[in-house]
Protein backbone atom coordinates (compact mmCIF):
# COMPACT_ATOMS: atom_id res chain seq x y z
CA UNK A 1 0.00 0.00 0.00
CA UNK A 2 2.99 2.54 0.85
CA UNK A 3 4.92 1.39 -1.79
CA UNK A 4 1.59 2.67 -4.27
CA UNK A 5 1.02 5.89 -2.45
CA UNK A 6 5.12 6.33 -3.28
CA UNK A 7 4.20 5.45 -7.13
CA UNK A 8 1.46 8.10 -7.03
CA UNK A 9 3.15 10.51 -4.98
CA UNK A 10 6.24 10.04 -7.97
CA UNK A 11 3.91 10.30 -10.71
CA UNK A 12 1.94 13.21 -9.38
CA UNK A 13 5.63 15.49 -9.12
CA UNK A 14 6.70 13.96 -12.51
CA UNK A 15 3.84 15.91 -13.98
CA UNK A 16 4.81 18.82 -11.95
CA UNK A 17 7.82 19.32 -13.92
CA UNK A 18 6.49 18.84 -17.50
CA UNK A 19 6.59 21.67 -19.27
CA UNK A 20 3.49 23.76 -19.24
CA UNK A 21 0.81 24.23 -21.78
CA UNK A 22 1.34 26.90 -24.75
CA UNK A 23 -1.57 29.10 -24.08
CA UNK A 24 -2.52 28.35 -28.28
CA UNK A 25 -3.30 25.12 -29.04
CA UNK A 26 -0.46 22.65 -29.37
CA UNK A 27 -0.76 20.09 -32.37
CA UNK A 28 1.07 17.11 -33.34
CA UNK A 29 3.48 18.68 -35.78
CA UNK A 30 1.36 18.79 -38.74
CA UNK A 31 2.34 19.42 -42.57
CA UNK A 32 -0.90 21.77 -43.39
CA UNK A 33 0.04 23.82 -46.06
CA UNK A 34 3.39 21.82 -47.41
CA UNK A 35 4.71 21.39 -50.80
CA UNK A 36 2.10 24.17 -51.51
CA UNK A 37 3.77 26.87 -53.91
CA UNK A 38 2.77 30.47 -53.44
CA UNK A 39 4.04 34.01 -54.41
CA UNK A 40 4.84 36.78 -52.51
CA UNK A 41 4.11 40.43 -54.19
CA UNK A 42 8.00 40.60 -55.39
CA UNK A 43 6.82 37.03 -57.57
CA UNK A 44 9.11 35.06 -55.26
CA UNK A 45 7.77 31.35 -54.91
CA UNK A 46 8.03 29.85 -51.53
CA UNK A 47 6.73 27.18 -49.30
CA UNK A 48 5.53 27.73 -46.14
CA UNK A 49 8.39 24.75 -44.90
CA UNK A 50 10.75 26.98 -46.57
CA UNK A 51 10.29 29.16 -43.61
CA UNK A 52 12.06 26.93 -41.38
CA UNK A 53 14.73 28.69 -38.90
CA UNK A 54 12.01 31.25 -38.19
CA UNK A 55 8.62 31.07 -35.96
CA UNK A 56 5.85 31.62 -38.92
CA UNK A 57 2.89 33.24 -38.24
CA UNK A 58 0.36 33.01 -41.06
CA UNK A 59 -3.02 34.28 -41.30
CA UNK A 60 -5.72 34.46 -43.66
CA UNK A 61 -6.90 37.37 -45.03
CA UNK A 62 -8.03 39.88 -47.46
CA UNK A 63 -7.14 43.70 -48.00
CA UNK A 64 -10.98 44.87 -49.27
CA UNK A 65 -11.41 43.48 -44.71
CA UNK A 66 -11.15 46.97 -43.68
CA UNK A 67 -12.00 46.14 -39.85
CA UNK A 68 -10.74 42.79 -38.77
CA UNK A 69 -7.90 41.93 -40.92
CA UNK A 70 -5.75 45.44 -40.12
CA UNK A 71 -6.57 44.97 -36.12
CA UNK A 72 -5.07 40.85 -36.66
CA UNK A 73 -2.14 42.35 -38.37
CA UNK A 74 -1.32 45.15 -35.69
CA UNK A 75 -2.16 42.41 -33.24
CA UNK A 76 0.80 40.16 -34.77
CA UNK A 77 3.48 43.73 -35.31
CA UNK A 78 2.65 43.61 -31.37
CA UNK A 79 3.41 40.18 -30.70
CA UNK A 80 6.98 40.35 -33.01
CA UNK A 81 7.53 43.69 -30.90
CA UNK A 82 7.14 42.00 -27.62
CA UNK A 83 9.74 39.08 -28.22
CA UNK A 84 12.58 42.09 -28.29
CA UNK A 85 15.58 40.61 -29.74
CA UNK A 86 14.22 37.55 -30.97
CA UNK A 87 11.90 39.18 -33.10
CA UNK A 88 14.55 38.28 -36.28
CA UNK A 89 13.06 35.32 -35.90
CA UNK A 90 9.64 35.50 -36.56
CA UNK A 91 7.88 35.91 -39.64
CA UNK A 92 4.68 37.52 -40.25
CA UNK A 93 2.87 36.00 -43.40
CA UNK A 94 -0.62 37.17 -44.56
CA UNK A 95 -2.11 34.37 -47.13
CA UNK A 96 -4.51 36.03 -49.28
CA UNK A 97 -8.03 34.69 -49.53
CA UNK A 98 -9.32 37.67 -52.26
CA UNK A 99 -5.86 36.84 -54.96
CA UNK A 100 -8.25 38.18 -57.93
CA UNK A 101 -8.83 41.72 -55.55
CA UNK A 102 -5.41 41.71 -54.09
CA UNK A 103 -3.07 41.89 -56.71
CA UNK A 104 0.77 42.05 -55.76
CA UNK A 105 0.91 45.85 -55.15
CA UNK A 106 -1.93 46.39 -53.01
CA UNK A 107 -0.76 43.43 -51.05
CA UNK A 108 2.67 44.38 -50.69
CA UNK A 109 1.55 48.35 -49.29
CA UNK A 110 -0.67 46.52 -46.92
CA UNK A 111 1.60 44.32 -45.29
CA UNK A 112 4.83 46.97 -45.52
CA UNK A 113 2.50 49.52 -44.07
CA UNK A 114 2.29 47.58 -40.64
CA UNK A 115 5.75 46.03 -40.34
CA UNK A 116 8.54 45.77 -43.31
CA UNK A 117 9.14 42.22 -42.94
CA UNK A 118 6.01 41.01 -43.25
CA UNK A 119 5.35 38.99 -46.39
CA UNK A 120 1.88 38.62 -48.28
CA UNK A 121 1.32 35.27 -49.93
CA UNK A 122 -0.85 35.31 -53.26
CA UNK A 123 -2.33 31.55 -54.13
CA UNK A 124 -2.88 32.23 -57.93
CA UNK A 125 -6.76 32.87 -58.28
CA UNK A 126 -7.60 29.44 -59.73
CA UNK A 127 -5.23 27.53 -57.13
CA UNK A 128 -7.41 29.30 -54.34
CA UNK A 129 -9.33 26.11 -53.58
CA UNK A 130 -6.42 23.75 -53.59
CA UNK A 131 -4.34 26.37 -51.95
CA UNK A 132 -6.64 26.61 -49.21
CA UNK A 133 -7.25 22.75 -48.88
CA UNK A 134 -3.89 22.05 -48.13
CA UNK A 135 -4.22 24.57 -45.08
CA UNK A 136 -7.34 22.94 -44.12
CA UNK A 137 -8.62 26.52 -43.68
CA UNK A 138 -12.29 28.04 -45.56
CA UNK A 139 -12.87 30.98 -47.65
CA UNK A 140 -16.73 31.50 -48.52
CA UNK A 141 -17.36 34.21 -50.91
CA UNK A 142 -20.74 36.24 -49.73
CA UNK A 143 -22.28 38.86 -52.42
CA UNK A 144 -23.26 41.82 -50.42
CA UNK A 145 -26.90 42.32 -49.40
CA UNK A 146 -27.40 45.03 -52.80
CA UNK A 147 -25.83 42.07 -54.95
CA UNK A 148 -22.90 44.48 -56.08
CA UNK A 149 -20.20 43.83 -54.19
CA UNK A 150 -18.72 40.39 -52.35
CA UNK A 151 -16.63 40.47 -49.08
CA UNK A 152 -15.30 37.06 -48.34
CA UNK A 153 -15.99 34.99 -44.95
CA UNK A 154 -12.53 33.17 -43.79
CA UNK A 155 -10.85 30.99 -41.57
CA UNK A 156 -9.86 33.45 -38.42
CA UNK A 157 -7.17 31.12 -36.52
CA UNK A 158 -3.25 31.82 -36.86
CA UNK A 159 -1.26 29.61 -37.41
CA UNK A 160 2.13 28.79 -36.07
CA UNK A 161 4.79 26.78 -37.58
CA UNK A 162 7.82 26.22 -35.49
CA UNK A 163 11.45 26.48 -36.92
CA UNK A 164 11.77 23.20 -38.45
CA UNK A 165 8.36 24.22 -40.81
CA UNK A 166 6.23 22.08 -38.92
CA UNK A 167 2.49 23.46 -37.83
CA UNK A 168 2.54 23.31 -33.80
CA UNK A 169 0.07 25.91 -32.90
CA UNK A 170 -3.30 27.11 -33.38
CA UNK A 171 -4.43 29.85 -31.74
CA UNK A 172 -7.69 31.82 -32.01
CA UNK A 173 -7.53 35.02 -33.13
CA UNK A 174 -8.71 36.65 -29.27
CA UNK A 175 -5.82 35.24 -27.61
CA UNK A 176 -3.97 37.76 -25.90
CA UNK A 177 -0.64 39.60 -27.50
CA UNK A 178 1.57 38.94 -24.57
CA UNK A 179 0.89 34.93 -24.39
CA UNK A 180 0.95 34.55 -28.01
CA UNK A 181 4.50 36.34 -27.97
CA UNK A 182 5.15 33.89 -24.89
CA UNK A 183 4.51 30.69 -27.38
CA UNK A 184 6.45 32.22 -30.02
CA UNK A 185 8.83 33.56 -28.01
CA UNK A 186 9.25 29.70 -26.06
CA UNK A 187 9.09 27.79 -29.91
CA UNK A 188 12.05 30.47 -30.54
CA UNK A 189 14.50 28.90 -28.06
CA UNK A 190 13.46 25.24 -29.20
CA UNK B 1 -69.85 58.62 -33.22
CA UNK B 2 -73.16 58.41 -31.84
CA UNK B 3 -71.79 57.06 -28.93
CA UNK B 4 -70.06 60.28 -28.13
CA UNK B 5 -73.78 61.42 -27.44
CA UNK B 6 -74.29 59.23 -24.29
CA UNK B 7 -74.39 60.85 -21.51
CA UNK B 8 -70.73 60.31 -19.01
CA UNK B 9 -70.72 60.52 -15.52
CA UNK B 10 -68.57 64.29 -14.33
CA UNK B 11 -66.15 62.44 -13.00
CA UNK B 12 -64.98 60.28 -16.51
CA UNK B 13 -65.48 64.14 -18.03
CA UNK B 14 -63.11 65.33 -16.08
CA UNK B 15 -60.41 62.55 -16.21
CA UNK B 16 -60.70 62.79 -19.81
CA UNK B 17 -60.72 66.86 -19.86
CA UNK B 18 -57.48 66.45 -17.96
CA UNK B 19 -56.38 64.19 -20.00
CA UNK B 20 -56.78 65.96 -23.40
CA UNK B 21 -54.87 68.88 -21.64
CA UNK B 22 -51.92 66.99 -20.65
CA UNK B 23 -51.74 65.79 -24.42
CA UNK B 24 -52.27 69.11 -25.87
CA UNK B 25 -49.81 70.47 -23.26
CA UNK B 26 -47.76 67.90 -24.15
CA UNK B 27 -47.77 68.63 -28.22
CA UNK B 28 -46.97 72.05 -27.88
CA UNK B 29 -44.00 71.43 -25.58
CA UNK B 30 -42.74 68.91 -27.83
CA UNK B 31 -44.48 69.77 -30.89
CA UNK B 32 -41.36 73.10 -31.43
CA UNK B 33 -39.04 70.51 -30.04
CA UNK B 34 -39.29 67.54 -32.12
CA UNK B 35 -39.44 69.77 -35.61
CA UNK B 36 -35.92 71.58 -34.78
CA UNK B 37 -33.96 68.50 -33.15
CA UNK B 38 -35.68 65.29 -34.02
CA UNK B 39 -32.62 63.30 -32.83
CA UNK B 40 -33.10 64.88 -29.18
CA UNK B 41 -31.59 62.14 -26.16
CA UNK B 42 -29.06 60.88 -28.35
CA UNK B 43 -25.68 61.81 -28.12
CA UNK B 44 -22.59 60.61 -29.83
CA UNK B 45 -19.59 59.19 -28.08
CA UNK B 46 -15.91 58.72 -29.23
CA UNK B 47 -16.97 58.91 -33.19
CA UNK B 48 -13.95 57.78 -35.52
CA UNK B 49 -12.48 56.59 -38.81
CA UNK B 50 -9.84 54.59 -39.50
CA UNK B 51 -7.11 56.04 -41.84
CA UNK B 52 -6.95 53.77 -45.07
CA UNK B 53 -4.00 52.02 -46.39
CA UNK B 54 -2.14 52.28 -49.71
CA UNK B 55 -4.46 50.40 -52.02
CA UNK B 56 -7.55 50.39 -49.90
CA UNK B 57 -11.28 51.89 -50.72
CA UNK B 58 -13.21 51.11 -47.85
CA UNK B 59 -12.71 52.51 -44.22
CA UNK B 60 -14.49 51.50 -41.06
CA UNK B 61 -16.06 53.94 -38.54
CA UNK B 62 -16.10 53.39 -35.29
CA UNK B 63 -18.15 55.45 -32.50
CA UNK B 64 -21.12 54.58 -29.51
CA UNK B 65 -24.65 55.92 -30.06
CA UNK B 66 -26.62 56.85 -26.61
CA UNK B 67 -29.88 56.72 -26.40
CA UNK B 68 -30.64 59.06 -23.25
CA UNK B 69 -34.72 59.28 -24.27
CA UNK B 70 -37.44 56.87 -23.07
CA UNK B 71 -37.91 56.41 -26.20
CA UNK B 72 -35.84 53.35 -28.44
CA UNK B 73 -34.85 54.71 -31.85
CA UNK B 74 -33.35 53.18 -34.32
CA UNK B 75 -30.05 53.96 -36.81
CA UNK B 76 -31.23 53.57 -40.74
CA UNK B 77 -28.40 54.24 -42.03
CA UNK B 78 -25.28 57.21 -42.84
CA UNK B 79 -23.48 59.10 -45.50
CA UNK B 80 -20.60 61.01 -45.47
CA UNK B 81 -19.28 63.38 -48.16
CA UNK B 82 -15.69 61.36 -48.31
CA UNK B 83 -17.58 57.70 -49.52
CA UNK B 84 -20.29 56.85 -52.45
CA UNK B 85 -21.64 54.97 -49.41
CA UNK B 86 -22.25 53.76 -45.53
CA UNK B 87 -22.82 50.23 -45.07
CA UNK B 88 -23.37 48.90 -41.56
CA UNK B 89 -21.83 45.88 -41.28
CA UNK B 90 -21.56 43.31 -38.26
CA UNK B 91 -18.44 41.02 -37.70
CA UNK B 92 -18.78 37.92 -35.79
CA UNK B 93 -16.30 34.62 -35.05
CA UNK B 94 -18.02 31.27 -35.16
CA UNK B 95 -16.84 28.27 -35.07
CA UNK B 96 -13.89 29.63 -35.82
CA UNK B 97 -14.64 31.47 -39.09
CA UNK B 98 -15.09 35.65 -39.68
CA UNK B 99 -18.03 36.38 -40.76
CA UNK B 100 -19.25 40.06 -42.22
CA UNK B 101 -22.82 40.98 -43.07
CA UNK B 102 -24.37 43.85 -44.34
CA UNK B 103 -27.13 45.11 -41.89
CA UNK B 104 -30.30 46.10 -43.97
CA UNK B 105 -32.73 46.49 -41.27
CA UNK B 106 -31.19 49.66 -38.99
CA UNK B 107 -30.05 48.86 -35.39
CA UNK B 108 -32.03 49.31 -32.33
CA UNK B 109 -30.91 51.74 -29.87
CA UNK B 110 -32.64 50.83 -26.77
CA UNK B 111 -34.06 53.23 -24.98
CA UNK B 112 -31.82 54.53 -21.84
CA UNK B 113 -29.20 52.38 -23.74
CA UNK B 114 -26.51 52.54 -25.94
CA UNK B 115 -24.66 50.58 -28.71
CA UNK B 116 -21.22 50.41 -29.39
CA UNK B 117 -19.87 50.13 -32.72
CA UNK B 118 -16.41 48.80 -32.48
CA UNK B 119 -13.48 47.09 -34.09
CA UNK B 120 -14.54 43.16 -34.75
CA UNK B 121 -17.95 43.65 -34.29
CA UNK B 122 -21.07 46.36 -35.20
CA UNK B 123 -18.77 48.83 -37.38
CA UNK B 124 -19.82 51.76 -40.43
CA UNK B 125 -17.60 50.72 -43.47
CA UNK B 126 -17.56 53.25 -46.11
CA UNK B 127 -17.75 52.32 -49.79
CA UNK B 128 -15.87 53.99 -52.77
CA UNK B 129 -14.19 56.52 -50.51
CA UNK B 130 -13.24 59.62 -52.85
CA UNK B 131 -9.68 60.06 -51.53
CA UNK B 132 -7.54 58.23 -48.81
CA UNK B 133 -8.77 58.59 -45.70
CA UNK B 134 -5.12 60.23 -44.06
CA UNK B 135 -5.08 60.28 -40.41
CA UNK B 136 -5.43 63.82 -38.25
CA UNK B 137 -8.26 65.36 -40.08
CA UNK B 138 -12.35 65.46 -39.40
CA UNK B 139 -14.73 64.20 -42.10
CA UNK B 140 -18.15 64.59 -41.79
CA UNK B 141 -20.42 62.06 -40.61
CA UNK B 142 -24.40 62.01 -40.92
CA UNK B 143 -26.36 59.55 -39.24
CA UNK B 144 -29.87 59.25 -40.21
CA UNK B 145 -32.18 57.55 -37.24
CA UNK B 146 -36.28 56.92 -37.33
CA UNK B 147 -38.80 59.60 -36.91
CA UNK B 148 -36.93 61.75 -39.32
CA UNK B 149 -34.12 62.10 -36.77
CA UNK B 150 -30.47 63.29 -38.39
CA UNK B 151 -27.46 64.39 -36.84
CA UNK B 152 -24.25 65.21 -38.24
CA UNK B 153 -20.93 64.79 -36.45
CA UNK B 154 -17.34 65.43 -37.38
CA UNK B 155 -15.00 62.21 -37.05
CA UNK B 156 -11.76 62.28 -36.60
CA UNK B 157 -9.24 59.89 -39.16
CA UNK B 158 -7.37 58.38 -36.84
CA UNK B 159 -4.18 56.21 -37.17
CA UNK B 160 -4.34 52.72 -37.85
CA UNK B 161 -1.98 52.22 -34.51
CA UNK B 162 -4.47 54.30 -32.56
CA UNK B 163 -6.41 51.70 -30.54
CA UNK B 164 -6.78 54.07 -27.35
CA UNK B 165 -8.95 56.14 -29.55
CA UNK B 166 -11.36 53.73 -30.60
CA UNK B 167 -14.69 53.19 -28.67
CA UNK B 168 -14.79 49.87 -26.63
CA UNK B 169 -17.71 47.62 -26.37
Amino acid sequence: MIRLLVLIFTALLGACSAPAPFNASEVPKLDYGHGVELRDTEGKVHRIEEFRGRVTLLFFGFTRCPDVCPTMLLRLKKVRDAVGPLASNVQVVLLSVDPERDTPDILRAYVKHFDPSFIALRPEPERLEQTLKAFRAIAIRVPTADGSDYTVDHSATIFVYDRTGALRLIAQPQLEIDKLAADVARLVRE
Amino acid sequence: MLRLAVPVNAAALKVAALSLAVLCGARLMLGPLAAAAPATGLRIESPMVRETLPGQTTGSAYLVIHNESDVARRLLGAATPAAREIQIHDMSLRDGIMRMRQVTDGVAIPARGKVAFVAGGLHLMLVGLQAPLSAGSDVPLTLRFDRGGELTIPIRIVSIDDTTSQPKK
